[in-house]
């Protein structure tokens, strides 16, 4: 048990400093030196280019250059965005807390819509609910998000006039962005759902519980339910994670000001510290997020204490 | 057809075999729902084989005096903000589309079944820094490894593709390393090792045919997925740059008419839409047929 645990801490230690890695290379791979991105076009004066390049440090070897770069973000100095000067931790938190405020309201609409669909496709497998229920998880995760929002726009506000078409603030806005980020979820939620439900109502125990003469809810409730929800918790984490990262899309659509919106701002700016930052700030989110469920899943499957992989 | 005959006590008995491609077939047709997306699925490949010589007019021309027209005669799906033929857009997208996931799938299937395959018949250091550096890439959620690469290359064309192989990769490496470890421990494994078979013959005639199976049905699912990332990035104006018709590109242009002529969003997003959907149908009975063990 312990030796699992330590395991997988480093292999989490080891993911998040090739990720620092890959966010400082990436830097690297920019066409043209650093310091005119830096600097923008207007970078003429050789004499403040000589100053700013030993100021960042790049005057040193590449190496050294990256252990100063991961010991700056281990005590969470992201550096200055070139175009607003502020640190990017700054300007990153608060957008980082529009994410999450959007991702947590889709997740519950997932959690809710996708267990609920998922239980009646399993309990009344091959019914009308069960082949619905197998088109609505088709389409959660075959339309693009970004259409499925603008048909809701145009449904809603458009057409309907009943909710605000874009914009933060109040629940009305927040409404539209999350049933439309939920979608996909929705889809994967379901099917794991009825996957797992199902495999449970095979299981010996629950012919025992139905033959005791327990009712078909009380068999549910009691058994299938607590049994099958496992699965469903992998991937609830997970889905948390690709939401951070999915939002990008939705915020896009629905001028939500938030992470992923900051980032794909900062790339067409060249704002290459907030790149950086955002890119950082939702990889290290991913991996606690992975290392999260993991811990959960060992907590509340004994079973899988005893075999190391 | 084969037909094996043979006599048992007085009765003669007539076993038909039916090769294996034909039994898939069958069992393929049985599912309605994968019927559909193949139908689907196989009249975007028309398209996109024949788009450009059947779609009425050009993608790009523009006919300013025609603008935003609704669906209707001549223009069939109605025109965009420039007097474009919204059908012509469609069918020279699809085309773009599928040309593109072609070859995102065909690169990041080489690179990721084969580290894959590698890591796992390979083990111990080999398996270690090739799934670790897998690991790093997996760190980075869906899209976000895909803008990652962007942000470093430069919006474009060329490095939507190089995105979307290498958002791809990692999911192929991982993929196809569990099915190959799941192989390598059948005991036909084992008794090609024991007859003497060289590793390589043991990797080349055994391990990769008996994966390829389920990592077919795992790229037709990643292709669908592909489609719509890259239409992501396009929609984000990190991919392909107007006035290239491409959907995502379209559709966000679109966003600012949802007013004056919504039929652009709907017909850029039902297009692209459909020919997922077929692809996810189709890949459903594909599973069926390819993967037995899934269910």
């Amino acid at each position: 048990m312990l030796e699992l645990l330590v395991r997988r801490l480093a292999a989490t230690v080891l993911v998040l400093f090739g990720l620092s890695l890959l966010v400082f290379l990436m830097l690297r791979l920019v066409p043209g030196d650093p310091i005119q991105v830096y600097l923008g076009v207007e970078a003429a004066d050789p004499a403040l280019e000589q100053q700013l390049r030993r100021e960042l440090g790049l005057d040193r070897p590449v190496l050294v250059q990256y252990a100063r770069y991961v010991g700056r973000i281990v005590v969470g100095d992201l550096g200055r965005s070139i175009l607003t000067r502020r640190a990017v931790l700054e300007d990153l938190l608060p957008k980082a807390g529009n994410t999450a405020q959007l991702a947590a309201a889709s997740l519950a609409i997932a959690l809710t819509v996708g267990i609920s669909l998922g239980m009646l496709a399993a309990v009344r497998r091959f019914s009308f609910w069960d082949h619905a229920g197998l088109l609505v998880a088709l389409a959660g995760i075959s339309l693009p998000v970004f259409w499925t929002g603008l048909l809701l726009q145009w449904l809603f506000s458009v057409q309907l006039g009943l909710l605000p078409a874009a914009g933060k603030g109040g629940f009305e806005r927040l409404i539209l962005p999350a049933v439309t980020l939920s979608a996909p979820s929705i889809a994967l939620v379901s099917r794991v759902t009825r996957a797992s439900l199902l495999e449970i109502f095979q299981q010996d125990f629950v012919r025992v519980a139905r033959a005791k003469g327990l009712s078909a809810r009380a068999v549910l409730l009691r058994h299938v339910l607590p049994n099958g929800i496992l699965p469903v918790i992998t991937v609830v984490g997970l889905q948390f994670g690709y939401m951070l990262a999915g939002a990008v899309l939705t915020e896009t659509v629905f001028a939500w000001p938030g992470l992923g919106r900051l980032i794909v701002d900062a790339i067409k700016d060249r704002d290459y510290p907030v790149v950086q930052g955002g890119v950082l700030l939702v990889g290290t989110v991913f991996v606690a997020l992975n290392l999260t469920v993991d811990l959960l899943y060992l907590a509340v499957d004994p079973r899988l204490r005893r075999s190391p992989r | 057809m084969r037909t094996l005959s043979t006599t048992l006590g007085d009765a003669d008995v007539v076993v038909v075999v039916r090769p294996r491609a034909y039994r898939g077939l069958r069992r393929l047709l049985r599912n309605r729902l994968s019927i559909l997306g193949g139908i689907i699925v196989l009249g975007f490949l028309l398209v996109a084989l024949f788009g450009p010589s059947v779609s009425p007019y050009s993608p790009l021309a523009q006919d300013l005096d025609r603008t935003l027209q609704s669906p209707g005669i001549p223009h069939l799906l109605g025109t965009d903000e420039f007097g474009r033929d919204v059908l012509s857009r469609v069918l020279t997208g699809a085309r773009l589309s599928i040309i593109i996931g072609l070859v995102v799938i065909s690169l990041s299937f080489l690179v990721g079944f084969f580290a894959g395959v590698i890591a796992a018949v390979r083990a111990g250091l080999v398996d270690e820094v090739i799934m670790r550096a897998m690991d790093v890439l997996l760190a980075l959620p869906g899209i976000l490894l895909a803008i990652v690469v962007i942000a470093a290359l430069g919006p474009g064309t060329v490095s939507l593709i190089a995105a979307m192989t290498v958002y791809n990769i990692p999911q192929f490496a991982r993929m196809s390393r569990s099915t190959a470890l799941g192989v390598s421990t059948q005991t036909y494994i084992e008794a090609a090792v024991a007859l003497g078979s060289s590793p390589r013959r043991v990797l080349f005639r055994h391990v990769v045919p008996n994966c390829i199976g389920p990592v077919i049905v795992f790229a037709m699912i990643r292709f669908s997925l592909t489609l719509l990332t890259a239409a992501g990035l396009s929609f984000l104006g990190l991919g392909i740059q107007p006035p290239t018709p491409e959907f995502g590109a379209m559709l966000h242009a679109s966003r600012k008419y949802l007013w004056d002529g919504p039929h652009l969003m709907i017909a850029y997003g039902g297009a692209v839409s459909l020919l997922v959907l077929g692809l996810n149908a189709l890949a459903e009975g594909f599973r069926d047929v390819l993967d037995p063990v899934s269910r």
